[in-house]
Formats: structure tokens, sequence, C-alpha cells
């Protein structure tokens, strides 16, 4: 009797081991793969897969945000929207597209929406940078040094700032940019020279 | 050739200067979203993709069932419709049954009743004859036509006992009599006895 007992706990603690292995090995083949095979496969069914995926672009995409609006209430509101929609759309995804691009045409036009609706669009002279607005980001962050840098950042109009923290939060390539925002990639390199040249005058002031 | 060397050129020097500026950025302070909204996001992910029971594989046969209950239960009240008259008859007829075997037992009961009223001569004649006993005095007098055709024959049987009484020369016949017009104050009596 004892010793099939001890048969018995042997057997359910092996099994338990397997399965805790076999989980830490699943979770490690989820890190190998791509974000596009992810996505397919969370498409597919596999909630785990979304979890990884959310795991890699959850603080970017975040940030995304909340350099982009006025209050942290609205930033929250307008990531989770943008992860719904990604959620929603889940069927609709194709493992041609990249996901980043895929996401952040989601979030992008997700904020773009966003502006219409609360008429927030700022009209930003291109030469009017010297008229220093306090900006959204200023809000939240702390710190002289960091300060100027996201006052210089949220100072910009609305489609330099946007074609920037893409740029700098994402590391999207200028083509990918361009079929983010959608717009010429000659278009995103121009943004990217004003808004450049913007924050470098500023910087120096 | 020159524009082509000199954009080339501006596509380097904006990719060096926004290197440097990546590299000044990601030294801001590195904001990541609540837990709870992490929390929030991953649960409706895994809401959308919960596998749901599959209720329309074996949808038809749920609504066959219920079809079938409900005529089933149609059917029920119909055939208990149907059958409720016949019931009734039934009933009805049972009733009746009833009161006319009561009667019989009513009759017997004022029989011994008018036996215990009669005195024991006039019971030992009465048996020596074979003949119904009379009808007690306190009998009723409105009786149901099928009822009162019984009394009658009855009240005649007592009567032909009484003459063959009389006709026998038994003296008893007179008290018998006197008991007959008691129970039947209104019963015609044949001219042998009314003297």
């Amino acid at each position: 009797m004892y010793a099939q007992l001890q048969v018995q706990n042997a057997t359910e603690i092996s099994s338990c081991l397997l399965g805790g292995l076999s989980r830490i090995r699943y979770a490690a083949n989820m890190r190998e793969l791509s974000d596009e095979v992810l996505m397919q496969r969370y498409a597919r069914g596999d909630a785990r897969a979304f979890d990884e995926l959310y795991a890699r672009h959850r603080a970017p995409l975040y940030r995304y945000f909340t350099r982009q609006v006025s209050d942290r209430a609205t930033a929250n509101d307008l990531y989770q929207g943008a992860w719904e929609k990604i959620i929603r759309a889940r069927d609709r995804y194709r493992e041609s597209a990249s996901f980043s691009v895929w996401l952040y045409a989601i979030a992008h036009n997700h904020l773009v929406d966003h502006y219409r609706s609360s008429r927030l669009v700022q009209q930003v002279e291109m030469d009017d940078l010297s008229d220093h607005r306090p900006g959204p980001v200023e809000d939240v962050i702390d710190g002289e040094q960091n300060e100027h840098l996201l006052a210089g950042i949220s100072a910009l109009p609305e489609e330099q700032r946007t074609t920037l923290l893409l740029k700098l939060e994402t590391g999207l390539k200028m083509e990918e940019i361009a079929r983010v925002t959608g717009v010429s990639t000659e278009t995103v390199k121009s943004r990217l020279r004003y808004a450049v040249g913007k924050l470098k005058r500023s910087l120096v002031e | 050739m020159n524009s082509m060397h000199s954009n080339g050129e501006q596509d380097r020097s904006l990719h060096e200067t926004l290197d440097k500026l990546g590299q000044s950025y990601a030294q801001l302070d590195r904001d990541e979203p609540p837990e709870l909204l992490d929390m929030a996001i991953l649960n409706s992910a895994h809401r959308a993709v919960e596998k749901k029971p599959q209720r329309l594989k074996f949808g038809w046969l749920h609504g066959l069932t219920t079809a079938a209950v409900f005529v089933l239960a149609l059917t029920l009240i119909v055939h208990q419709r149907e059958n409720q008259p016949a019931e009734d008859i039934t009933i009805q007829f049972d009733k009746l049954e009833r009161s006319r075997q009561a009667e019989p037992a009513k009759k017997q009961s004022a029989e011994d009743r008018s036996r215990q009223s009669l005195q024991a001569p006039k019971e030992s004649a009465i048996e020596r004859m074979d003949q119904p006993a009379p009808v007690a005095a306190g009998a009723p007098q409105t009786l149901e036509p099928a009822a009162r055709g019984n009394v009658d024959t009855q009240a005649e049987e007592q009567l032909r006992a009484i003459i063959r009484m009389q006709q026998a020369g038994d003296e008893r016949w007179k008290v018998e009599l006197e008991a007959f017009i008691k129970s039947h104050p209104d019963y015609p009596l044949p001219d042998e006895l009314k003297n």
C-alpha cells in the first residue's frame, strides 16, 4: 500500500515537472517566434501567443500614446482602445504584412480618430517653435535634462511628432513609417528633417 | 548627379542625427502601462479566443426536442378535452347507480322498522304467508315513480294477505288492516275490507 502511494506520488511529481518543463519549453519557443507567426497563432486561438506579442510591444506603444496626448487618462484609453482594435482585427491579419507596421498603423489611425473627434489637432506653424507652449509630455516627465527634449517633441506639429516618435520608439524603417502614416517615404524623410531641425534649435535655446 | 549625391548626404546626415537623438531619447524615463491596464487587455485578448461551447452543432436537436414536447403537450390537452364529457356521463351514471342501490337498502331498513313495530304474531303470520312485510308507518309518502310502483305492489300484496287471513278466519287480519291503514292512509281499500 505504502509502495503504491509512493509510486503514485512519484508519478504526480514527475507529471508536474514535465508539465512545468513543457510550459517553460513552450514559452521559450514563443520567444523564438517572430511577431508575424505569433499573431497568426493568436488569430487561430492561441492566447499565449498574444501574451508574448503584448510583452514585446506594450511599452513602446504605450509611450507612443503618452507622448502624444495631454493627459495620462486619455493616453491609457487610447492605448487600451488600440489593443482592443488589434484583438478584434486578428482574423484580418496577413503574415505578409509586418506586424509592427500593422500594429502601429492601427494605433496611428486610432490616434488620428481621437484628434479628429476631440479637435485637438495642433496647428503649429512650421517656424513657430520659439512660441513654445507646454506640451502633453511635460506633465509626466521629471528631470530638467529630459524635459527639454520632451518639451521639444511635444511642441512639434502633430504629423512631425508622430513620425519622429514612430522612428524613435519603434525603430521602424522610413518605408514602414510611410506605410503606417499613409504617406510617401520622401514625405516621411521631410517630416523627420523638419522635426530634427526644430529639436536642435529648441535644445540650443 | 549632384542632386542625387546631395540627397544621399542628406539622408546619411539625417540618419546620423536620428541615431544620436535616439540615444538621447532612450535615456528618457521609460513609461510603462499600469499593471491593471495590462491585465485588462490580456483578459480581453484571452476572452476573444476562448472556445465557446459548440451549440450550433446540435442546435437542430434542441429545436426538435422543444417542438416534440410542445406537440406532445398539445395532444394530451386535446385528448383530455375530448374525453371530458364521457367522463362526466360516467360520473352521473355512477351516481344514479349508487342512488338506486341505496334505495333498496332504505326500503330494507324501513321494513325492518315496521317489522319491529308489529307484534310477534303478526310477523309470524306474514312470514308464514311468505309475503313482504307491510310498509312502516313512517315511510315516506312522496316517492319517486319507480319507488312508488314498488310501494303500491307491496301494499297490494299486503292487502291480499290480509284478505286471505280474513277468508281463512284468522282474526289477526283486523290488526293487520289497522296497521296497513296507519301506514297507507290514502290507499284505497278493497271492498272486502271496507266493512
